[in-house]
C-alpha cells in the first residue's frame, strides 16, 4: 500500500484538484451572477410590464404574501450574486495562493468559500419555501 | 510545473505539518458550512421529489432521474466535508488528496448543471415569463 502511495504521491494531485476547483469554481461563479441578473431583468420586466396589483392575481398571490415574495426574490436575487462573487473570489485566492505560496491566502480563499455555501444554504431554502407555497 | 507545485507544498507545510493551522481551521470552518449545505440541497431534492409525485408517474420518473443527476455533486460535497477535516486530524495526506477530488467533482458536475439549467432558463423560462406578461 505504501508503495502504491509512493507513487501516486498525492501531493501532486492534491494541489492540483485544488486548481481545478478553482477553475470549475470560477464556472460556478459566473454561472452564477448570469442566473442572478437574468432572474433580476425578469422581475424588472414584469414589474415594469405589469400593474402592481395585476401582477399579483397573474401569479396568483395573495396580498399578505405579495410583499414578502417581493422580499423572498430580492433576498434570493442578491444571494445568487453574492455566491457568483463569493466563488469568483475563491478562485482568484487559491489561484493567488498557489503561485506566491502563501497559506494565509488559502485560509481567506476558504473564507470566501464559506460564504457561498451560506448562500447556497439561502437559495436552496428559498427554493424549498417556493415549492411548498 | 509539477516540481514547483511540490515546492509550494513544502513551503506550506514545512513548520505545522500538512498546512498551517490557521489555514486548516478556515479550511474545516468552510467545510462544515458545506456539510450543513450538503444537507439542506439533499432535503431539498427530497421534497421536490416527493411534490412531484403528487403530479403523476412520468413527471415523478422525470424528477427521479432529474434529482438523481443533481444529487450526485451533493455526495460528492459530503464526501469531501467527510475527508478533509479527518486528513487534518490524522495527518494523512491520501485522505486530503482524496478530500480534494471529491471537492474538485462536486464543483465540476455542479457548474456542468448550473450551465445547464441556466440554458434551460434562457430557451424556455423567460419566454413563457413574457408571455405570462404580454397576455
Amino acid at each position: 500500500m505504501n508503495e502504491v502511495r509512493k507513487k501516486l504521491n498525492p501531493r501532486y494531485a492534491t494541489l492540483d484538484f485544488l486548481d481545478d476547483s478553482a477553475n470549475f469554481a470560477t464556472i460556478l461563479g459566473y454561472a452564477s451572477i448570469v442566473g442572478g441578473i437574468l432572474f433580476l431583468g425578469t422581475t424588472a420586466f414584469l414589474f415594469y410590464s405589469l400593474p402592481f396589483e395585476e401582477l399579483g392575481q397573474k401569479f396568483g398571490l395573495l396580498n399578505s404574501m405579495y410583499y414578502f415574495t417581493i422580499l423572498a426574490m430580492l433576498v434570493y436575487i442578491s444571494s445568487l450574486l453574492w455566491l457568483g462573487y463569493s466563488f469568483i473570489q475563491f478562485s482568484n485566492l487559491v489561484k493567488k495562493a498557489i503561485k506566491s505560496k502563501r497559506a494565509s491566502l488559502l485560509a481567506e480563499a476558504f473564507s470566501h468559500l464559506r460564504i457561498a455555501y451560506i448562500c447556497i444554504i439561502i437559495v436552496t431554502l428559498l427554493s424549498i419555501f417556493n415549492k411548498a407555497y | 510545473m509539477i516540481e514547483d507545485k511540490t515546492a509550494i507544498i513544502d513551503n506550506f507545510d514545512s513548520e505545522e505539518g500538512l498546512l498551517p493551522s490557521a489555514t486548516r481551521a478556515s479550511i474545516v470552518r468552510a467545510l462544515e458550512m458545506g456539510r450543513v449545505a450538503a444537507i439542506i440541497m439533499g432535503s431539498s431534492l427530497v421534497i421536490s421529489f416527493l411534490l412531484s409525485s403528487s403530479i403523476g408517474a412520468g413527471v415523478m420518473l422525470f424528477a427521479l432521474i432529474f434529482n438523481l443527476l443533481l444529487a450526485y455533486p451533493v455526495v460528492r460535497l459530503y464526501q469531501a466535508t467527510q475527508k478533509i477535516p479527518k486528513s487534518f486530524e490524522k495527518e494523512d495526506e491520501y485522505l486530503l488528496h482524496e478530500g480534494f477530488s471529491n471537492l474538485k467533482s462536486s464543483f465540476k458536475l455542479h457548474a456542468i448543471l448550473v450551465a445547464l439549467l441556466i440554458a434551460v432558463l434562457i430557451i424556455f423560462g423567460i419566454p413563457s415569463l413574457i408571455a405570462i406578461a404580454l397576455s
